[in-house]
C-alpha cells in the first residue's frame, strides 16, 4: 500500500512538473551560460506599422516596381554575424513585401530564398513554414494568400523570438524592415515626388519614436542594441524638424453602420504637417548612409 | 490496490494533458474567416491577432498599433460564432480614448467588424473583451487600402 502511495505520488508529481514548465521558462534567469536574456516589450514593438503599408501605397499611387530599389541576394554571404542576419532579414521580408504587391513572383522567391537563409543562419527557421509560403506562390490568381501566409510568418518568428527571450533579435528585423520601407517610399519619393508619398514619410516620425523609446530602454542589454540606437542619430537628427500637427475640431466623429461593419469617420481631424524638400533630402541621406550600413 | 492507484494517476494524468490540448486557443481557422472579410472591398492584409481570453481567466487582450492617416483600415474578427456574439472590440486612440466600438449600445448588436477612415497618424490601442460568451478564443485582422 506504501509502495502505491509513493507511485501515485511520482505520478502527481509529474503531471505537475507538465503543467508548471511554461511558468520555469518565463522566470529564466537574465543570463544563461553565455547567453544574455533580451526580453523586450513585444506588444510595443508590434505597433510599428507593417512596412507592406508602404508598398502598398507605391503602388496604389501609380509608382512602377523598381527592382533596383531592393536588397540583391547575392549579398547574403556578407552576413556573418547574427547582428546582420537579423537586420538584413527584415530588410528581405520588407523587400517581399514589395516585390509581392506588385506581383513580381520571380523576386518574391529570390527574397524567400534569402529569408529561409538567414532564419536558418539565427535558428529560427522552424517558425517558418516554407512549405505553405510555396503552396501559396503557385496560387498566381491569389496574391493576398502570399501576403498572408508570409506576414504571419514573420510574425511567429517574432512571437518565437519572445518566447526564447531573444527580443533584441526581434528588434533588429523589425528596424531592419522599417528601414528598408524608408528607403523604398524615399527613393521613390525623390524620383517621383508624390505627396500622398511624403505624408508618408513624414508620419513615419511617430514610428521612428516608437523605435526609439524601446531602443533607449534596452540598449544597455548588448553592444549591438547599443550599436543600433547610435545608428538611428543620425535620422533622428534629420526628423527633428519635421512636425505633424493634428487638429480636433468640436464636431463628434462620424460613426455607423453598414451591414455588420461599424464605420468611423475621423472627418473632424485636420492635419497639418511641417515638412520642407530640404527636410526630405537629410532624411534621404540618413537612411541612404544607414541602409549601407546593413546591407554592405 | 495497487493496481487501483496506477489507474487513478493514470486517468488524472490523461486528463491534465487532455485538459491542456483543449486550452490551447488555435486561430488559424479564424484567422483564415478574418482575411476572407478583406477581399470584397479590396483590402490588403497588414496584420492578425490572435484574441485568447484564457477560457475566460482574463477580461481584455490588448494590441497598439500605428494607423496612418490618409488609408482606411478593416478590422476584422471571428471568435466561432457565425455573428461574432460575445467578442467586442475597441478601438482607443492615443490617449485612450474610445474611437469607436464594434458593440452598438443602442442595438445591442455585435459587429464583425469595424472600418476606420484614418485622418490622424498615431498609436492606436485594438482592445478586445469577452461578454456573455464562452468562446474566449478568436481572431482579428487588419487590412488596409488607400482612402
Amino acid at each position: 500500500m506504501i509502495f502505491s502511495i509513493k507511485k501515485i505520488l511520482v505520478s502527481f508529481s509529474l503531471v505537475f512538473l507538465l503543467f508548471s514548465c511554461k511558468e520555469e521558462v518565463k522566470d529564466k534567469p537574465k543570463v544563461e551560460g553565455n547567453k544574455v536574456v533580451v526580453k523586450i516589450d513585444f506588444k510595443a514593438l508590434e505597433a510599428v506599422p507593417n512596412p507592406i503599408e508602404i508598398a502598398s501605397l507605391m503602388k496604389d499611387i501609380g509608382i512602377a516596381y523598381d527592382q533596383n530599389y531592393i536588397n540583391h541576394v547575392d549579398n547574403i554571404s556578407k552576413y556573418d554575424t547574427d547582428f546582420k542576419k537579423a537586420l538584413n532579414l527584415g530588410i528581405y521580408s520588407t523587400d517581399l513585401g514589395y516585390a509581392n504587391i506588385y506581383d513580381q513572383s520571380q523576386e518574391s522567391i529570390n527574397c524567400i530564398t534569402a529569408i529561409r537563409e538567414l532564419s536558418q543562419g539565427l535558428k529560427i527557421d522552424s517558425y517558418f513554414d516554407f512549405d505553405n509560403v510555396k503552396k501559396a506562390i503557385d496560387q498566381r490568381d491569389n496574391p493576398q494568400e502570399l501576403l498572408k501566409v508570409t506576414l504571419t510568418n514573420l510574425q511567429k518568428i517574432n512571437e518565437g523570438l519572445d518566447e526564447e527571450d531573444r527580443g533584441d533579435v526581434t528588434l533588429f528585423i523589425i528596424t531592419g524592415g522599417w528601414i528598408e520601407a524608408l528607403h523604398l517610399s524615399c527613393t521613390a519619393a525623390k524620383a517621383k515626388g508624390k505627396t500622398e508619398l511624403l505624408d508618408k514619410i513624414a508620419d513615419q516620425k511617430i514610428a521612428l519614436k516608437q523605435l526609439i523609446d524601446i531602443l533607449d530602454k534596452n540598449k544597455d542589454k548588448n553592444t549591438h542594441l547599443a550599436q543600433l540606437r547610435t545608428d538611428l542619430d543620425e535620422i533622428v537628427a534629420a526628423y527633428a524638424p519635421v512636425n505633424v500637427e493634428s487638429i480636433e475640431k468640436d464636431k463628434p466623429v462620424a460613426t455607423k453602420q453598414v451591414g455588420d461593419e461599424v464605420v468611423v469617420d475621423q472627418k473632424n481631424i485636420e492635419t497639418k504637417v511641417n515638412f520642407t524638400p530640404e527636410d526630405l533630402n537629410k532624411i534621404i541621406a540618413a537612411v541612404d548612409k544607414m541602409r549601407a550600413k546593413i546591407i554592405g | 490496490m495497487k493496481k487501483i492507484g496506477y489507474v487513478f494517476a493514470m486517468i488524472v494524468a490523461l486528463f491534465a494533458v487532455t485538459n491542456n490540448v483543449v486550452a490551447q486557443c488555435d486561430v488559424t481557422s479564424y484567422t483564415s474567416k478574418c482575411v476572407e472579410k478583406l477581399k470584397p472591398q479590396s483590402y490588403r492584409f497588414v496584420k492578425s491577432y490572435k484574441v485568447d481570453f484564457q477560457k475566460g481567466k482574463v477580461n481584455d487582450v490588448e494590441y497598439s498599433y500605428v494607423f496612418s492617416r490618409g488609408s482606411t483600415y478593416l478590422i476584422t474578427l471571428s471568435n466561432g460564432d457565425a455573428k461574432t456574439q460575445g467578442l467586442r472590440f475597441t478601438l482607443l486612440d492615443t490617449d485612450k480614448k474610445a474611437v469607436v466600438s464594434s458593440y452598438i449600445d443602442e442595438t445591442k448588436t455585435f459587429n464583425s467588424a469595424v472600418q476606420l477612415k484614418c485622418q490622424r497618424t498615431g498609436v492606436y490601442y485594438l482592445r478586445y473583451s469577452h461578454d456573455k460568451t464562452s468562446n474566449y478564443c478568436g481572431a482579428s485582422v487588419i487590412g488596409m487600402k488607400r482612402q
